[in-house]
């Protein structure tokens, strides 16, 4: 239990102001962007660097008291909840980009950097950082990193885990290390990547290196509107197996276009089914074809027209539309979550099918946006929380969506997590000899399961 | 038929919205709108400075359904968070849901205020301002004649060398430090309340002085009235008009601000215009909000509905009348900022931008966080200074930046503010005084 005492130390680490207890604000840190579950911590400290993150662990770790890291809150998945209470370790303060290094396309930040930030500080000097998950407008790049966090771009450029070279890390115990560097190091074990996609549970991440990259010299961008999902869906397969591979390819269906209509007045093509973003981006020289072959396929496919994007500002409204899309949610329902299971590219009819028929038998709208390219869906469950029989269906009709994913030869997470939502469905893709292995892991890292306990493997 | 059905549901929907209010909660379904994605957050002044999610938009509607079902207590915390937030509305502009927080805001703090415990000074000094002074005009006017006199003699001089006003309150001590040079204030009657213009009449439009812009910065004014005349506009200035109750809104004064709306409408629902134009943002956002603050006012709804349809904020008019354009060259290197109430609270943002564009040798400079608040927010910077000062650091550090001559802005509360923060002979100008300007060829 976390006694005055213990709560004096962690002052005298981060200062006073910086120590939450009060239960009237403890409350708003009871859940992240996964509303379901709510465990209100016991104390929220906002450290302001590496030493007092390390020295806060260290009051906590020797009092065995669980804490958990967390950044702006966003996760779908549940995984900064405070499961057995304890201390959230939140990192907003730590926002600075400490160093830009253009010369050799690296930047080293703070967890709490906004992950935009970063590319608009860069874009002036031609440079991005490419992983752009919808939040990414206030999601931290420390949670990013935590969830090895996607987006739709993730289609050419990898997941965050392909743009990060390095990270310094508080260990369960308050000793901080640091895992690769500024260059690309393949020697020893490959700890970085360990701690990407470890939501926390391994350490918590005080610094990271990541890659920058050049901006592309042009993009070109399309909406295709489709009549049917069946005809959306195939495309999409077309395209990459027609050896393009776009930036990005995402689905947006008639549920979810209804709502961002309500939200932005888009003016989305009336009656359509389903809509596909398709952004090619590189060399200007030679796009045009690429482009003219994308539009010849989505015709093929019975497209009741492709338009493109005529300029910069019409390109940024779709993507503003598009990364809004889980966020206007709120115009057509009280509630939502979503999971993302993830399919073969070739299973995508049928899964759509499937979640069509899963509404129907649940009797809930199911809103999808999805990054089709990928494979991996965003089926948007809608509920009203206050009916405890429409929440009981609302996961009953998920969970089953995630297992006729994993049916197909899928896996129930993309790029969310798994946090505290998911890990009851670790056993339909590991065996048991698999989780037992990530436990020893876990064990050899944090012996006392204080750190982020309760996610995953837990 | 038509008319008394629609008349009958009126009535339908104000009855129940009646049942709402007189339960004193906040309202629940606007609550639940909120689905917690976290979009708002980086859009927030005082989440953006903190990093708080209790002092974010998320953070605070988590806190007021909380306390709807009973979860939370009021207690000092919570007052601090709520009283916090700026009112700024950048959350609305960020909110893909179109969550109305500053309703939800406004609502929370009615039900908040008989809670808190005043001193009996501070209680005094509150009642003064908003139930005696704002709401009469000729009270404002003695009110702005002391000051006018306590600038003038000397008294200032005194006042703050001695540092009596800290002694009595803090409060009235920072008040007094963003107190520009007040102009005399019988200049007012310069705008007469008709004012025809010299060529043929386009549009018959009436003036919303606003109460701070007509003692303090006359001179926007006038060059309002100026620009409008220009436009073929005849322009009446109706002399019983009273403050829009902005200030009581964000105060938690809901009821006075209901009767200076009804005062409003009554006078200018009679002038037969084709606009009615206010040049202070916070202000004009009020106006358009009227029918919401009436909606339970069974004999103004109607009304407000009518009167706020034909509210615009200066330069939106300007805009959409397709302004004359015959403008002389002023040459400036101008940054815009963008103030909430017009941003935010009624989404405009091109039409200033593409005015001063017009005008020839003027070079308009985007600045970073443009849409970010001053810190100025009402009365704002006078209640929590601490996080005023910092926002309006931040602010002066965008413009400064860019090394513009001039920051233009749509509102009287970041005038106040940005020319506390003005340095290097930065100048502060209403998007309406370099229209004005180029219509003069002042040679700055």
């Amino acid at each position: 239990m976390l006694n005055n005492k213990i709560i004096k130390k962690l002052e005298s680490v981060v200062g006073r102001e910086y120590v939450i207890t009060d239960d009237n604000e403890l409350i708003v840190y009871e859940c992240d962007g996964f509303t379901k579950e709510k465990h209100k911590p016991e104390a929220v400290v906002f450290p302001a660097d590496t030493e007092e993150v390390s020295e806060a662990v260290k009051i906590l770790y020797n009092e065995k008291i669980p804490f958990t890291a967390r950044g702006a809150g966003t996760g779908l998945s549940g995984g900064c909840l405070a499961v057995y209470g304890g201390v959230i370790i939140c990192l907003t303060r730590m926002n600075k980009i400490i160093d830009i290094d253009f010369w050799n396309r690296t930047a080293v930040v703070e967890p709490g950097v906004i992950n935009l930030l970063i590319s608009e500080k860069i874009s002036k000097n031609g440079y991005l950082f490419a992983p752009d998950p919808s939040s990414q407008q206030v999601s931290t790049i420390g949670g990013n990193v935590a969830a090895n966090a996607g987006g739709p771009h993730t289609l050419k450029y990898g997941s965050t885990i392909n743009h990060i070279l390095g990270v310094e890390v508080v260990l369960p115990d308050g000793t901080i290390e640091q895992f690769g560097g500024k260059i690309e190091d393949t020697n020893g074990f490959d700890i970085t990547g360990l701690m990407i996609g470890s939501e926390g549970t391994l350490g918590i991440i005080t610094k990271i290196i990541i890659k920058i990259i050049h901006l592309p010299e042009g993009y070109e961008t399309f909406l295709a509107v489709f009549e049917t999902m069946d005809d959306a869906t195939s495309t999409c397969s077309e395209i990459i197996s027609s050896g393009i591979i776009p930036t990005a390819m995402e689905i947006i269906d008639d549920v979810m276009i209804n709502a961002l209509e309500k939200a932005f007045k888009f003016e989305f093509p009336k009656n359509a089914k389903a809509v596909v973003v398709i952004e090619i981006d590189g060399i200007k020289k030679g796009m045009a074809r690429i482009g003219e072959k994308i539009t010849n396929i989505c015709t093929a496919n019975n497209a009741r027209e492709v338009k493109t994007a005529k300029n910069d500002e019409e390109r940024d409204l779709l993507w503003l539309v598009r990364k809004n899309a889980f966020g206007a949610i709120g115009r057509i329902a009280t509630n939502y979550f979503t999971n993302d299971a993830t399919v073969p590219r070739t299973k995508l009819p049928e899964m759509l099918k499937f979640i069509n028929e899963i509404g129907i038998k649940y009797s809930l709208t199911i809103a999808n946006t999805f990054h089709a390219g990928d494979g991996n869906l965003h089926p948007a469950v809608m509920y009203d929380e206050t009916d405890t029989d429409q929440v009981e269906r609302a996961f009953r009709a998920s969970e089953e969506i995630m297992k006729k994913c994993v049916e197909s030869g899928g896996t129930i997470s993309g790029e969310h997590g798994i946090g505290f939502y998911k890990k009851g469905f670790m056993h339909w893709i590991f065996s048991e000899e698999d989780l037992k292995f990530m436990k020893n892991i876990k064990k050899i890292f944090d012996p006392d399961r204080l750190c982020n306990p309760g996610k995953i493997i837990e | 038929m038509v008319g008394q059905t629609f008349l009958s549901d009126q009535v339908k929907v104000l009855s129940e919205n009646q049942k709402i209010m007189n339960k004193g909660e906040i309202n629940y379904d606007l609550i639940l709108g909120c689905i917690h994605c976290g979009l708002c957050l980086n859009n927030c002044p005082t989440y953006i400075e903190l990093g708080l999610e209790m002092d974010s938009p998320r953070g605070r509607i988590y806190l007021m359904r909380a306390l709807s079902e009973n979860r939370i207590n009021p207690s000092e915390s919570l007052f601090r968070h709520i009283d916090l937030c700026l009112e700024c509305r950048a959350c609305e502009t960020a909110c893909p849901s179109g969550v109305k927080y500053a309703r939800l805001i406004e609502e929370t703090r009615e039900i908040l205020e008989p809670q808190k415990k005043y001193g009996s000074f501070k209680k005094f000094l509150k009642s003064l301002v908003y139930e005696k002074i704002i709401p009469s005009q000729k009270r404002l006017l003695a009110l702005f004649w002391f000051l006018w006199f306590y600038k003038k003699f000397g008294i200032q001089w005194i006042v703050r060398k001695l540092k009596i006003l800290k002694l009595i309150s803090k409060r009235l001590y920072e008040a007094e430090i963003l107190l520009p040079d007040i102009p005399r204030p019988s200049k007012r009657k310069l705008i007469r309340e008709l004012m025809k213009p010299t060529r043929k009449r386009r549009y018959r439009v009436g003036f919303f002085k606003g109460c701070i812009m007509e003692f303090m910065f006359i001179d926007i004014n006038i060059a309002t009235v100026n620009v409008l005349l220009k436009n073929g506009c005849e322009v009446i200035t109706p002399e019983n008009q009273v403050c829009c109750g902005a200030l009581h809104i964000h105060g938690a004064k809901t009821n006075i601000a209901k009767e200076l709306a009804k005062k409003n409408i009554e006078t200018f629902e009679k002038l037969n215009l084709d606009a009615i134009v206010a040049n202070t943002a916070g202000c004009s956002v009020v106006l358009k909000e009227y029918p919401e603050l009436l909606k339970d006012e069974i004999d103004y709804y109607v009304r407000a509905e009518i009167f706020s349809s034909k509210v615009k904020d200066i330069s939106e008019f300007l805009y959409e009348i397709q302004i004359n354009d015959k403008f002389s060259e002023v040459s400036m290197r101008v940054a815009y900022h963008d103030s909430c109430h017009l941003a935010h609270g009624q989404g405009i943002i091109k039409e200033p931008r593409e005015l001063l564009k017009m005008i020839p040798g003027l070079e308009l400079i985007e600045i970073s966080e443009s849409d970010l608040c001053c810190g100025s927010a009402g009365i704002y910077n006078i209640i929590h200074p601490e996080m005023a000062k910092r926002l309006l650091k931040r602010k002066m550090d965008n413009i400064h930046s860019t090394g513009a001559e001039a920051v233009v802005c749509g509102n009287t509360g970041c005038i106040i503010q940005l020319l506390k923060g003005a340095q290097n002979n930065l100048k502060v100008f209403h998007t309406v005084e370099l229209i004005d300007m180029a219509y003069k060829n002042n040679k700055i």
